[in-house]
């Protein structure tokens, strides 16, 4: 049975452009909140670093088994 | 039938459209009708929102997306009651067209105006038009509503401020050969301000800078820049920057 535990929820909003040479950049503003008053940015310039912040960001919901 | 059913716009007493009514969308919510406020509660603010930036939609979209919790016959209901009160509020404010609701058109929207000038902008690549010196205020407004954190919006404020961004780039760059240089430095800095790692941006600052002949102010931007792209993500400036303000002698560049 579940207690009323409180809800979680988040933002993550991703922005792409690119520069010269079809380098991307991508900037990422994720929050925990859904009115976003505790938002961060960050910049990733690969894939990869976007996938970790990602990954990050998930994690912090997810409770570790 | 049900009264929505018909094409239908309930005008106000005398025939005549709404009165001058404008509604504005960035930096803040706000309806104006004839230079007064019209004040309306939070639920009537993001209906009139979504049909603004939406346009003419079918009303289910609009209650599945304004009421997404609830069974669509209670969404509906909703949006029925929504209509009718905004159209209290204004007469002639929404119409129903069948099974689609819209705005009326005479309602000035200044998220559509800023969008529309944009879109102008970067189809046409003007030279030298009198259009052009006219739209620019509209994008000294920023964001689309702020604080709103609905998913339509969030998507609809991205989209936006891209747009935007490139705007202020090609109106900048536009002054610079027009050498009106004053507004050129307002919206390059602007540009700037909106996407600080943007390199494009800080391309047109510096090309205003140099316009002007503030090489010091030109290579200041560039180290601002540098500085930043490299705290950020670990990565140098593109060589077409670097072209741009030349390094002075026996400046080191970064391993």
């Amino acid at each position: 049975m579940n207690d009323a535990a409180e809800e979680a929820a988040g933002l993550m909003v991703l922005r792409l452009w690119t520069e010269h040479g079809d380098r991307i950049r991508v900037r990422v503003t994720s929050s925990s909140q859904l009115d976003g008053s505790d938002a961060v940015t960050s910049y990733a310039a690969t894939p990869a670093e976007v996938l970790a912040l990602v990954q990050e960001w998930l994690d912090s919901f997810v409770t570790p088994r | 039938m049900h009264p929505h059913d018909r094409s239908m716009c309930p005008r106000p007493a005398g025939g005549r459209g709404i009165p001058e009514a404008r509604l504005h969308l960035l930096d803040a919510f706000a309806l104006q009708a004839a230079g007064t406020t019209v004040e309306m509660p939070e639920g009537l603010q993001r209906l009139l929102a979504f049909l603004a930036q939406h346009g003419p939609s079918p009303r289910a979209v609009v209650a599945g997306t304004l009421w997404p919790e609830v069974p669509e016959s209670h969404a509906l209901a909703s949006l029925r009651t929504g209509v009718w009160r905004l159209n209290k509020v204004m007469p002639g404010l929404v119409c129903a067209d069948g099974f689609q609701l819209r705005l009326d058109p005479q309602l000035s929207i200044d998220s559509q105006e800023q969008e529309a000038f944009a879109i102008r902008l970067l189809r046409q690549h003007p030279d030298d038009e009198l259009w052009v010196r006219e739209g620019v205020s509209t994008l000294w407004r920023r964001e689309l509503l702020p604080g709103w954190y609905d998913d339509w919006i969030i998507f609809e404020r991205e989209r936006l401020c891209q747009l935007r961004l490139h705007a202020l780039e090609h109106t900048t760059r536009l002054l610079v050969r027009q050498r009106e240089l004053d507004t050129a430095l307002q919206l390059a800095l602007e540009a700037v301000r909106t996407e600080p790692l943007r390199e494009t941006a800080t391309a047109v600052l510096i090309s205003v800078y140099l316009a002007e002949g503030n090489v010091v102010d030109a290579i200041h931007q560039r180290d601002v820049f540098t500085d930043h792209l490299w705290r950020e993500l670990g990565l140098e400036p593109s060589p077409r920057l670097a072209r741009l303000v030349p390094r002075p002698r026996g400046s080191v560049m970064r391993a």
